[in-house]
C-alpha cells in the first residue's frame, strides 16, 4: 500500500485536454499582440544565439555579413531572447510541477539512442535554415501570422505539413517500438 | 484604445524585454501543459497516432484570431498596430517545406524543443543546437541565396482578401475548418490506437459550439462587413477608414515633393530628410542625388523602420510607379512621412540639373543661378564640397570630451572610431560607427596603399550612413592616422 503511493506521487501527471492547453496558448500570443504588439516566436530567439556565436568565433566576418551584419555587436539584445530564455522557464516550472522531467532520449524501442540523436541534430539544422529563410516557424509564422490571418504564414502552414507528411514515412522507424 | 510597444517603436526597451520574458513563460507553460516537452506526442501527428499538434494548434489560432477579431470590433485595439509579416510566396513555400521535412525528422520545433529541453529530453537539446547551426548556414549562404529570400515579396497580404472573401466570412469558414479537424482528429486517433477520450464527448460538443458562436458573434458586431453588401475593398471598417485617407492624400497629391524643392531643402542641409533611391544598386552607384540612401523595395519597409514616423523621407526611381507603389504600401504600414519625388530622377535632371545653356524656356537671372548653384551641388561626385567647407570652418579641429558629450545624438553629429574591431566590440561611444581606415585605401593604378577614388571613397561612407551635410567626429586609439580621413 505504501509503495503504491510513492509510486503515484512519482509517475508523471497526464496531461492537460489539448484543446484548453491550446485556448491558454491562444491567450498568450493574443497578450502578445496586445502588450508586445508582435506574435510569438522562438526560432528567432535562437537565431540570435547563432548570431552571437558566430561573433564570438568571427567577429569581423559576422559582423560583414548580410544578414547577421544586420543584427549589430549585441544581436542577444533583443525581446525574442528573452522570450525564449521565458519560455524554457515557464516549460520548466509545468514539466516541474506535472512531475514530467526526465533526463532521456525519447525513441522507438528499436531504435538506437545515436539514430535518433542523429534525426534530431539534422532535423534541427533544416529546421533552422527553413526558419530563417521563411521569417518564422511554427509560433511566429503559423501560429503567430496564421492568427492574424496573413496569406503568407498559411501558405507556411500548409506546406509544412505537407512536407511532413511527405516525408513522415521514411524516417518513421526511430518511433518504432 | 490600446498601444503596443510595437506601434510606440519600443520593442527595445527594457519594459518589452521583462514583458517578452514573462510571455515566453506563458509560451513555455502553455506548450508543456500541452504535453509538447515530448517529441513522441509530437510526432504522433505525422502517423495518426496522437493528434495533439492539431488540436492544440487549431484552438490556439481560433482563440488567438476570434479574441483579437473581438477586440478590433470594440475599437480597443487596430491590426495596424501590430506586426504584420510580409508575404514572400517563395520563401514561405520552399520554407515551408524544409521546415516540415526538419520537424518530422527531429520531432521537434524551435518551441516545443524548448519546453522538452525543461523536460529533460536530451533530443530536444541536440534538435536545438542543430537549429542554432542551420540559423548560421543560413547566414553563411545568405548571399546566394538572397534572391530566393525577397523575391516576389507582396507585401502584407490578408488571407481573406487573396482569396476573396469578407474577413468574417473568412473566420467563420476557418472555425468551421478548424471543428471537422478536432472530430477528424478524435475519429482518427480512435481507429488507429481503439481509443478517444473526446469523440462525442459534452466537452467537445460545447467547445465546438462555443467557438462557431463566437465566429458568428461577430458579425453581430461589425455588420458592415455582413452578406451581400460585404464589400472586397473593405474587409474592416478600420482599414476602410485608412484605404480612404491614403486614397486622399493620393488625390490632393499631398504625397509628393517637387524636384525644385527638394533640392532646396537638401542644400540647406535640413535635418531629419531622408532620400531613398529604390533603384538597382548598379543604377544607384552610376547616380544618384547626393545624399541617397540605397534600399531594394523589397527590403524597403525593414530599411525604413528606425525612420517610421520620425523626420520625412523622399523615394525615388528613374520614374514614378515604383515609389508611388512603395509609398502605399508603407503607409498601410504605419509610415505617415514618406512622399514621393515628382517625376522621379528623370523630372530632378530635367527640372534641377539641365545646364542653363541647354533649357528652351526663358530663365530669368535668378533662377538661371540658382540652377548654377544645384549643378555644383548635386552634379559633381559626392565629396566634401566648399559649402561644406565653409560650414566647417566655425568648428574646432580637435575636440574634448566634453563637447562631444553636450552634442552627442544631434542628428547629423556622426562619431567614427578608428580602433580595431576588438578594441571596439570591447567599448565605445555610445551610437558610434567602427571604421577600419585601411578600407579606405587600395592599390590603385599598381601602387598599392593609396587613397581610394572619391566616387568610391563616397560610396564607403554612404554605407556608413554618413551624408555630405554631417559633422564627423573621429576617435582614434593611442595612434593618429586619422590624417587620412580629415
Amino acid at each position: 500500500m505504501k509503495t503504491k503511493k510513492v509510486e503515484s506521487i512519482s509517475a508523471p501527471k497526464p496531461y492537460a485536454n489539448p484543446y484548453l492547453a491550446g485556448v491558454l496558448l491562444g491567450l498568450v500570443l493574443l497578450a502578445s499582440f496586445l502588450s508586445l504588439g508582435v506574435g510569438l516566436g522562438a526560432s528567432g530567439g535562437i537565431a540570435r544565439i547563432g548570431a552571437s556565436l558566430s561573433l564570438c568565433v568571427a567577429a569581423s566576418h559576422t559582423l560583414g555579413s548580410e544578414y547577421f551584419g544586420e543584427w549589430g555587436t549585441r544581436p542577444l539584445n533583443y525581446y525574442l531572447v528573452f522570450m525564449f530564455v521565458g519560455t524554457l522557464l515557464g516549460a520548466l516550472f509545468s514539466a516541474l510541477l506535472a512531475n514530467r522531467a526526465r533526463i532521456q532520449v525519447e525513441r522507438g524501442a528499436g531504435t538506437s539512442i545515436g539514430r535518433r540523436l542523429g534525426y534530431a541534430l539534422t532535423g534541427g539544422l533544416i529546421v533552422g535554415f527553413a526558419s530563417r529563410l521563411a521569417r518564422g516557424c511554427t509560433s511566429g509564422q503559423a501560429l503567430s501570422g496564421g492568427a492574424l490571418l496573413l496569406t503568407g504564414s498559411m501558405v507556411f502552414l500548409v506546406c509544412l505539413f505537407a512536407g511532413g507528411y511527405a516525408t513522415a514515412w521514411f524516417v518513421r522507424r526511430q518511433w518504432h517500438d | 484604445m490600446i498601444n503596443p510597444l510595437y506601434s510606440l517603436n519600443a520593442l527595445d526597451t527594457p519594459l518589452a524585454f521583462f514583458l517578452a520574458l514573462l510571455i515566453g513563460c506563458g509560451f513555455g507553460f502553455a506548450l508543456e501543459r500541452a504535453g509538447f516537452g515530448s517529441s513522441r506526442r509530437l510526432a504522433g501527428v505525422f502517423y495518426f497516432t496522437d493528434m495533439a499538434v492539431v488540436k492544440v494548434m487549431f484552438s490556439a489560432l481560433i482563440t488567438a484570431m476570434l479574441g483579437l477579431s473581438f477586440l478590433v470590433a470594440f475599437g480597443w485595439i487596430q491590426l495596424e498596430q501590430i506586426y504584420l509579416m510580409p508575404t514572400i510566396y517563395a520563401a514561405q513555400i520552399v520554407g515551408g517545406v524544409l521546415f516540415g521535412v526538419g520537424f518530422v525528422m527531429g520531432s521537434w520545433c524551435p518551441g516545443t524543443a524548448a519546453a522538452g529541453v525543461a523536460s529533460g529530453r536530451i533530443d530536444a537539446l541536440v534538435f536545438l543546437i542543430g537549429v542554432t547551426g542551420g540559423s548560421i548556414l543560413f547566414n553563411e549562404v545568405f548571399p546566394v541565396i538572397r534572391s530566393l529570400y525577397t523575391t516576389g515579396n507582396q507585401g502584407v497580404q490578408m488571407i481573406y482578401a487573396t482569396v476573396g472573401m469578407s474577413r468574417n466570412g473568412f473566420m467563420l469558414v476557418l472555425t468551421l475548418v478548424a471543428v471537422a479537424a478536432f472530430w477528424l482528429s478524435e475519429w482518427v486517433e480512435k481507429a488507429r490506437t481503439g481509443h478517444t477520450a473526446y469523440l462525442r464527448s459534452p466537452f467537445l460538443k460545447a467547445f465546438s459550439l462555443a467557438l462557431v458562436t463566437l465566429a458568428l458573434g461577430l458579425f453581430m458586431l461589425s455588420p458592415a462587413t455582413t452578406g451581400a453588401s460585404a464589400e472586397p475593398v473593405e474587409s474592416t471598417a478600420v482599414t476602410a477608414v485608412d484605404e480612404q485617407a491614403l486614397m486622399e492624400s493620393v488625390e490632393q497629391a499631398l504625397d509628393h515633393i517637387e524636384p525644385e524643392e527638394l533640392a532646396a531643402r537638401l542644400m540647406a542641409g535640413e535635418p531629419g530628410l531622408l532620400v531613398v533611391d529604390v533603384r538597382p544598386a548598379a543604377e544607384f552607384s552610376g547616380f544618384h542625388i547626393r545624399g541617397a540612401l540605397n534600399a531594394p523595395l523589397a527590403e524597403l519597409a525593414e530599411t525604413l523602420q528606425p525612420y517610421r514616423n520620425r523626420g520625412l523621407i523622399v523615394l525615388y526611381s528613374n520614374g514614378m510607379t515604383h515609389p508611388a507603389q512603395a509609398r502605399d504600401s508603407l503607409q498601410r504600414r504605419g509610415f505617415g512621412n514618406v512622399y514621393i519625388l515628382t517625376d522621379g530622377l528623370q523630372g530632378f535632371r530635367d527640372r534641377c540639373l539641365k545646364p542653363v545653356s541647354l533649357r528652351t524656356e526663358p530663365l530669368t537671372a535668378g533662377d538661371a543661378a540658382r540652377v548654377n548653384a544645384w549643378r555644383a551641388f548635386f552634379a559633381t561626385p559626392a565629396k566634401v564640397g566648399p559649402s561644406s567647407e565653409a560650414a566647417n570652418e566655425a568648428m574646432p579641429r580637435v575636440i574634448e570630451t566634453d563637447w562631444l558629450i553636450a552634442r552627442l545624438g544631434t542628428p547629423g553629429l556622426k562619431v567614427i572610431d578608428l580602433r580595431s574591431q576588438p578594441e571596439y566590440n570591447t567599448a565605445h561611444i555610445p551610437g558610434a560607427l567602427s571604421l577600419n581606415v585601411e578600407s579606405l585605401r587600395g592599390n590603385i593604378g599598381g601602387v598599392p596603399s593609396l587613397l581610394l577614388p572619391p566616387a568610391m571613397l563616397a560610396a564607403q561612407f554612404s554605407l556608413l550612413g554618413l551624408q555630405p551635410s554631417d559633422s564627423v567626429v573621429l576617435v582614434s586609439g593611442e595612434k593618429f592616422h586619422d590624417a587620412t580621413l580629415a
